[in-house]
């Protein structure tokens, strides 16, 4: 086995479930995500030589572009869920991950990229437009109508 | 709202199970499959992107210009000892003049065939393809006064298509509005035209010598009541036009000034073989010194009174291609008065005098399928013996246009001549393999995809 090999292999055993959870995120199916992550790390082999140092903003690049190239190509359109949140507390619930998860489904898939990037990889406005490779204006205006939507689809689940 | 929106976010994410295990050497050698097959099919890009620029290429190009062949070593001027029929895509005379040409061809090239001429160089054997600028469409072929090489070979003389007129507006006869010669080496034309409302037509075309050329056109008439032009035509008058000169063409005349009745052919040294009073005594003029003009007996017509193929020594000999029950023979007249005939010899055509004793003719013969071939043969005239000249190709091609001045030199072996690759060709296999390519991508991407 190659160096570059064991630095993949050490790579993908260390951060393959995180990049899961990212994955599922992005695509709304555990199944999916899987298969996405899966993606992702098979395009990065050919790369591998010069983003072993640091790979995981390539990986995670590919996996947002991968999410939305998906989208575009299979016109993949989770099946949302009709079924609302009873109440909204402050601690999270079964109802309210539902509610979330529905409401991100709704999003246009580079809005769902751009907030996952953003609010859950913690990611700067520029790091998501290199990420997704759009400009940081697209990423301000993409995130604003994102939210806007996700406000909208909050209080509708409070109603 | 973000702060939330993170912890949300975090807690939703944590609700996908944890992953089942992996193999990472899999995903690694998966990865580099994938490096493999995308660097191949990149090359696979590169070639369809090459074939499709020559493709492109060959499209844009005009035909022939594709593959030109570097210039043939010059040598003395010769025919060639066998003719061929020209290949696609000629190179173009404009594009690359090989001048002089001891030959001249029509032959049909392409699907559908168009006709083209086509000039033999004297000096390489090289082909090219000549487009004769205002001349008459190439499918009309040499018959007796379309086009004409000169005896040099360099300049062909053809006549100039009235512009606009089509042959349907004059009872099927072409308008034409004067003749032109081309010049084999640069390309360039000059033109000498005819005044006339409705254009002329043309009667006779040949050459004196390697500058002077003779011809005869007649003026097309209008319809009476109408501005149209008629179906008639003028028996019309012949000039002599100095093509290396600066004068214009000046009328063709015996001494005295009587009106000359015929031109039948010319000696290719400055003199014509002329008939002032239709078929009763001919002479050889200089249309420079008229009142030298030399008597020859010539027998002219065939049994049925049509004319045919003449040619004129320059010491008054005349070899015709003479008609009979069984079609066309060789006859010849010496200046004495003395005539032979040469009947086992069908010739249907006589290109000129090689010598004082040897003319080259045309022969027809029978072959075994029964269509018949012809050949260009070198007759003695002393014994009746004829000899091979110029092997025709099996195909059969039109008559071929001869410089007369390169009958007296024995031909040369030119070789097969290298043939320019159709741009169609080009064209054709970049469009194949273009479609193949794709269908091969096409495929591996559905594989890929499975």
């Amino acid at each position: 086995m190659s160096s570059a090999e064991e630095q993949f292999t050490a790579y993908v055993g260390a951060r393959r479930p995180a990049l899961v959870r990212t994955a599922y995120l992005l695509t709304g199916s555990a199944e999916d995500a899987e298969d996405l992550v899966q993606t992702a790390l098979i395009k990065a082999v050919p790369k591998w030589g010069r983003i072993a140092d640091d790979p995981e903003p390539y990986v995670r690049a590919i996996l947002a572009r991968e999410s939305v190239n998906r989208w575009r190509r299979r016109r993949w359109r989770e099946v949302t869920s009709d079924m609302l949140p009873e109440t909204r507390t402050a601690e999270v619930d079964v109802a309210g991950r539902e509610a979330l998860r529905s409401a991100l489904a709704r999003l246009a898939p580079r809005q769902r990229a751009v907030i996952v990037l953003r609010y859950y990889e913690d990611m700067t406005e520029r790091q998501t437009a290199e990420a997704l490779g759009i400009s940081v204006g697209t990423v301000k205006s993409q995130c604003r109508d994102a939210l806007a939507r996700l406000r909208v689809s909050e209080l509708a689940a409070l109603s | 709202m973000t702060e939330q929106l993170h912890e949300r976010l975090a807690d939703l994410a944590g609700d996908v199970a944890t992953p089942a295990p992996l193999d990472p050497a899999g995903l690694w050698h998966t990865g580099k499959r994938r490096q493999r097959r995308r660097t191949a099919a990149a090359a696979v890009a590169a070639c369809v992107v090459v074939l499709a620029g020559v493709s492109g290429a060959g499209l844009l190009l005009p035909s022939g210009d594709l593959s030109q062949a570097p210039s043939a070593t010059k040598t003395a001027p010769a025919l060639p000892d066998r003719l061929h029929v020209p290949g696609h895509g000629l190179i173009s005379n404009e594009d690359d003049p090989a001048g002089p040409f001891a030959v001249l061809l029509s032959a049909g090239q392409g699907w559908p065939v168009k006709t083209s001429l086509v000039g033999v160089s004297a000096t390489t054997g090289e082909y090219r393809r000549v487009t004769l600028p205002g001349g008459l469409p190439p499918e009309l072929g040499f018959s007796e006064t379309a086009a004409s090489l000169s005896p040099s070979g360099r300049y062909v003389a053809y006549w100039l298509q009235r512009p606009g007129d089509r042959a349907d507006d004059h009872g099927g006869m072409e308008a034409l509005s004067g003749v032109a010669v081309y010049d084999t080496r640069t390309g360039k034309v000059r033109r000498e035209l005819v005044d006339a409302p409705y254009g002329i037509s043309a009667w006779a075309l040949l050459w004196v010598d390697d500058s002077r050329l003779y011809f005869r056109a007649g003026e097309i008439g209008g319809a009476p009541g109408t501005d149209r032009a008629s179906s008639s035509r003028a028996i019309g008058r012949g000039w002599v036009w100095d093509v290396d000169g600066v004068q214009r063409r000046v009328p063709l005349a015996m001494p005295g000034g009587e009106a000359i009745d015929d031109v039948v052919a010319s000696d290719g040294h400055g003199r014509l073989l002329v008939d002032p009073r239709g078929g009763s005594r001919y002479f050889l003029l200089d249309p420079a010194h008229p009142k030298e003009a030399q008597q020859v007996r010539v027998r002219r017509s065939d049994s049925n009174g049509t004319s045919s193929a003449v040619a004129a020594s320059r010491d008054g000999k005349t070899a015709v291609a003479a008609g009979d029950e069984h079609g066309s023979f060789l006859a010849v007249t010496f200046p004495d008065g003395r005539a032979r005939n040469f009947r086992d010899l069908r010739a249907f055509d006589v290109y000129g005098w090689a010598d004082a004793t040897h003319v080259v003719v045309g022969l027809g013969a029978p072959s075994e399928d029964g269509v018949g071939s012809t050949r260009i043969a070198e007759v003695d005239v002393t014994t009746g013996r004829s000899a091979p000249f110029i092997r025709m190709p099996s195909q059969q091609l039109n008559s071929p246009e001869l410089a007369s001045d390169l009958l007296g030199t024995p031909p040369v072996d030119r070789g097969e001549p290298d043939w320019p690759t159709d741009p169609r060709v080009f064209i054709g296999l970049g469009v194949g393999a273009l479609v193949l390519l794709l269908g091969a991508l096409g495929v591996w991407r559905r594989r890929e995809q499975r």
